[in-house]
């Protein structure tokens, strides 16, 4: 019975194990908008085989010289109406978040982190799998991303 | 032998980790049938069965990696095409499949078979004893394929080189293809983004000889494209020429787009027209014209987090009949508190009848109980103009992160920041309850102070503690 028992432990760990395989992934990553009338949405497909939580966190970010996003507190020029923060995620499930952004100061860069973890566990530590959803606002939408890249430095 | 084997393939799914499991029933496709997909240590294993247009099977396959190759042991498809020419099969027997971004190699060795793909149920029906090799190789802006399959009599040698430039692209195939002779050869030049020409020769020498020629230019400008084409095809000695024109637009949440095809006589107009009302609802309109016989189709689809709705209706003229129509619902909902999916569909036939379709897919888990001890709550997806917002803190103060509360009826989760909120249409306070054994942060954890209701505009401050 104990060999049993070991056996069905080891399949188990495997299974766990096998199951990391599975990706997460975010659509679309980056949009360009008039943050006059910015209204969104993207979409978090779970194609793991287990349930997973989702929180949402907006950011307002600056790009660093090396092209990185610095995060930072969300800027009080922005308004930023998600529909909802959170989600539980069925496996191979997906859920799709709206919001709406308006801005008084131009460019208006937004990241929307989204945290997926798995559910609860009573021993174990915290993984937490971090997919950004940018939002360049600009005036106009077209080549908001490269001007506010060109204007930091960077190559478009 | 079989007892032994029924058993095993019974007592594998057991030893799962994760089950997937379909099952449904459909009078417009005549038969019913059921699914499980069971996620093994080191395999995912499916068996389905059922019955569908009269004809009745058993389905199983074991997906497992075979030192380095994707193996599936039982039904499977066998599929490729290098430019226009391809092939594809289902297949019953061993299917072994190895990809890299410069490579891409596929044996099966079984038999070939007949598929019964429907939403509840997958398996084949081996009709010849069949084997096939696919080999695809990428060097610089050159990939060469080939292909060879063997098919109940019926042989496949095909084989593919092409050419990708920056605005010229190239490409020549020829063999036998399910033992007719092939050659066939495409180019096309894109001297800018937004323009492309194409033109193609296709020869064909069984059972007819024919041979046909094509040539075709595509261009976009702002909102609007534009394409045209002309094609001559010659059979036994007949020679038949055809154009087409077509002009499109898409403007803010609408995209038209307008074709017209002549040849042999025939002239046949083709128009649509999408519109994106809202992020969640979408129109759309079809109108077909061919010789004299209009067809008009009308459809719109609802899709949000819960529930997928779309109806379609279409009329068509037919000269023996007059006008048909054929209306057809689908609506596609996910259970509250669970992983199941229903679907249910209708179709009314142009002869009154109505047929249905209905099928559902849940997830079962398996005993590291990985997943949310008690999945009664989920979030909805209801923006409003009320908002509940709190904060869960530890004893220190500290902000916890993935903390579970239930609001009402809506469970969220705390950020980063331990901070939460749900929008809700109404004014009106809510229950509060915290859910320790749904937080995603791991632990045993304990509720040591939390209101017991929430109101709009009041923010709540939840305080919880690891044992």
């Amino acid at each position: 019975m104990k060999i049993i028992r070991a056996i069905l432990i080891m399949n188990v760990a495997v299974a766990v194990l096998a199951l990391r395989g599975y990706t997460q992934t975010i659509s679309p990553a980056i949009v360009e908008c008039s943050a006059k009338k910015c209204n969104g949405e993207f979409t978090i497909t779970n194609n793991g085989i287990l349930p997973m939580t989702v929180t949402v966190e907006p950011h307002s970010f600056a790009l660093g010289s090396d092209g990185g996003t610095i995060l930072r507190t969300l800027d009080p020029t922005v308004d930023l109406q998600l529909d909802e923060m959170a989600a539980r995620l069925g496996p191979q499930a997906a859920h799709t978040f709206g919001y709406k952004l308006r801005c008084k100061q131009m460019p208006c860069l937004v990241n929307l982190n989204v945290a997926l973890s798995g559910n609860h566990t009573d021993e174990g530590i915290a993984v937490r799998i971090i997919l950004p959803h940018v939002i360049y606002g600009c005036d106009k939408a077209k080549d908001c991303r490269a001007g506010v890249r060109k204007a930091a430095g960077l190559a478009r | 032998m079989r007892r032994l084997l029924a058993i095993i393939a019974l007592c594998l799914p057991a030893t799962a980790q994760v089950v997937q499991l379909t099952g449904g029933q459909s009078s417009l496709m005549r038969g019913a049938g059921a699914g499980l997909t069971a996620y093994l240590p080191a395999s995912t294993l499916y068996m389905g069965a059922g019955c569908a247009a009269g004809h009745c099977a058993v389905g199983f396959a074991d997906t497992f990696k075979f030192h380095g190759w994707d193996a599936t042991a039982g039904d499977s498809a066998f599929g490729y095409s290098f430019d226009s020419a391809g092939l594809s099969t289902q297949v019953r027997g061993l299917n072994l499949q190895r990809t890299s971004p410069q490579q891409t190699t596929s044996f099966f060795v079984g038999s070939a078979a007949l598929g019964n793909s429907t939403p509840f149920f997958l398996a084949n029906r081996a009709q010849h004893l069949g084997a096939g090799f696919f080999h695809s190789r990428k060097r610089d802006r050159w990939q060469l394929g080939t292909l060879e399959v063997v098919n109940g009599g019926k042989w496949t040698a095909v084989q593919g080189a092409s050419y990708t430039g920056n605005t010229l692209r190239a490409g020549v195939t020829g063999g036998l293809l399910e033992n007719q002779r092939l050659l066939d050869a495409v180019a096309s030049y894109k001297p800018i983004h937004n323009l492309q020409f194409s033109a193609g020769h296709a020869t064909t020498f069984a059972p007819l000889h024919v041979t046909s020629d094509s040539a075709s230019t595509f261009a976009a400008w702002r909102y609007f494209t534009a394409q045209a084409s002309a094609s001559r095809a010659t059979y036994l000695g007949r020679t038949i020429t055809g154009t087409g024109q077509g002009v499109g637009a898409a403007i803010g949440p609408v995209s038209l787009q307008a074709n017209w095809y002549q040849a042999a006589g025939q002239r046949v107009t083709f128009q649509t027209a999408q519109e994106r009302v809202t992020r969640r609802w979408t129109l759309q309109q079809v109108a077909t014209q061919a010789n004299g016989h209009a067809s008009y189709g009308i459809g719109g689809a609802y899709h949000d987090n819960h529930i997928s709705v779309s109806v379609d209706h279409s009329i068509a003229f037919f000269a023996e009949r007059g006008w048909q129509q054929v209306t057809s619902v689908q609506v596609t909902f996910h259970v509250p508190h669970t992983d199941a999916a229903v679907t249910v569909g209708t179709t009314t036939l142009p002869t009154g009848q109505t047929k249905y379709t209905a099928y559902a897919s849940t997830w079962a888990h398996g005993p590291l109980h990985l997943q949310a001890a008690d999945t009664h709550h989920t979030t909805h997806s209801k923006a409003g103009r009320y908002m509940l917002q709190g904060t869960v803190v530890d004893r220190k103060g500290k902000p916890v992160t993935g903390a579970a509360v239930a609001l009402g009826k809506e469970t969220v989760w705390s950020d980063s920041e331990g901070a939460f909120f749900v929008r809700q249409r109404k004014a009106q306070p809510v229950l509060v309850h915290v859910l320790p054994k749904e937080f995603s942060a791991p632990g045993t954890w304990v509720v040591v102070a939390a209101p017991d209701t929430a109101q709009p505009g009041q923010p709540v401050t939840i305080i919880v503690s690891t044992n």
